[in-house]
């Protein structure tokens, strides 16, 4: 490799982005030429002191109203941030929100069970009413008209439906 | 990052950390910084109103940097720790290191001021964005050669300019 070439490829090496198969004949340059070496050198110290300046810590970006607000958090700040922030509390977030989410469908499916036994209790309860009316009016009563007015009489408890269900059941 | 379609002030704020993060980089006080962030966004709402640029993060890291130049050149003289009312702004342990990053921070501006827009924004991108040649060069919409041999330039003249510093550091 000749300087001309060295030169061209010292971007990529200053850069970290030297193709792998160009390092051998790079590095066999730079320890051969002493002009390339030292304008190579100088060149990256450069580069390390450029990066060694340090950015911000952290800022976060809210917005009021029509304003961005941004806030940086102080050294103080993330130390305090580090020693109230519990080791595992990042990986158990999905665990958490799994955990939560079983919760809530065991409680959903619960409530809506205790109701349907609830439902289905007061089903039987109206259907026994019905039926008993029936046999005490002698058939005088149509069924349907039973059903009607226990209905009108429990309008939010019974269920029509059930009541049905129930008494066809219960007359077989 | 999609920001299309979106109205000027939110595609602004996807940019907002890095835009903060680029002018404290010179800056190095949390305030100065901010100031600067609100200056590069009416500038941005300014330039949105006629036309959007093609590349915002690019057209964003010059505004930024240019403006960032000024502010320490407006700077100079102050104090180098950033006092604000009661309350002292002293970000590292060490006060000697404190105001060594700032005279470096100082210096660094200072050379960067000697490049033109391109290879300052090329030098920005590499060293503080750590993004690839290809990358830089697809964000300013150059060509791939174009970008390494403005880095090298940019590195060159930063060097020069850090030279007295280095000479003093290491007294022969």
């Amino acid at each position: 490799m000749n300087c001309e070439t060295f030169e061209s490829l010292m971007a990529d090496a200053l850069g970290d982005e030297l193709a792998p198969g160009q390092h051998p004949a790079f590095d066999e340059h730079l320890a051969a030429c002493t002009t390339c070496r030292q304008e190579f050198e100088s060149l990256r110290a450069t580069a390390a002191t450029m990066h060694s300046l340090p950015g911000p810590q952290r800022v976060t970006v809210r917005r009021e109203g029509s304003r961005l607000v941004l806030e940086e958090r102080s050294d103080h700040q993330l130390r305090l941030d580090a020693s109230h922030q519990k080791p595992s509390t990042a990986a158990s977030s999905p665990l958490k929100i799994l955990r939560y989410a079983a919760g809530l469908l065991i409680a959903f499916t619960g409530g809506y069970g205790f109701h349907a036994v609830i439902m289905a209790r007061d089903a039987i309860r109206t259907a026994e009413t019905i039926v008993q009316a029936d046999k005490q009016d002698d058939g005088e009563t149509s069924l349907q008209g039973s059903i009607v007015q226990a209905h009108s009489r429990k309008p939010k408890r019974s269920d029509l439906a059930k009541c049905l269900i129930a008494m066809s059941a219960r007359k077989r | 990052m999609s920001t299309i379609g979106k109205p000027p002030t939110d595609r602004f704020e996807d940019y907002t950390s890095e835009v903060y993060g680029w002018a404290f980089r010179l800056l190095g006080r949390h305030h100065d910084a901010l100031d600067v962030v609100q200056e590069v966004f009416l500038r941005w709402n300014t330039q949105c109103r006629s036309a959007a640029p093609d590349r915002p993060r690019g057209w964003l890291r010059r505004v930024t940097l240019n403006r960032a130049i000024d502010v320490r050149r407006q700077r100079h003289g102050q104090a180098a720790i950033d006092v604000t009312g009661d309350e002292v702004q002293i970000r590292y342990e060490d006060v000697a290191a404190c105001l060594d990053h700032e005279t470096l921070r100082n210096d660094i501006t200072l050379a960067l001021d000697q490049l033109s827009d391109v290879q300052r924004s090329v030098l920005v991108a590499k060293t503080y964005d750590e993004m690839t040649f290809a990358q830089i060069a697809g964000e300013l919409g150059l060509a791939l050669s174009t970008v390494k041999t403005h880095y090298l330039r940019a590195l060159r003249t930063v060097h020069d300019r850090l030279q007295p510093r280095w000479a003093k550091e290491t007294p022969s």
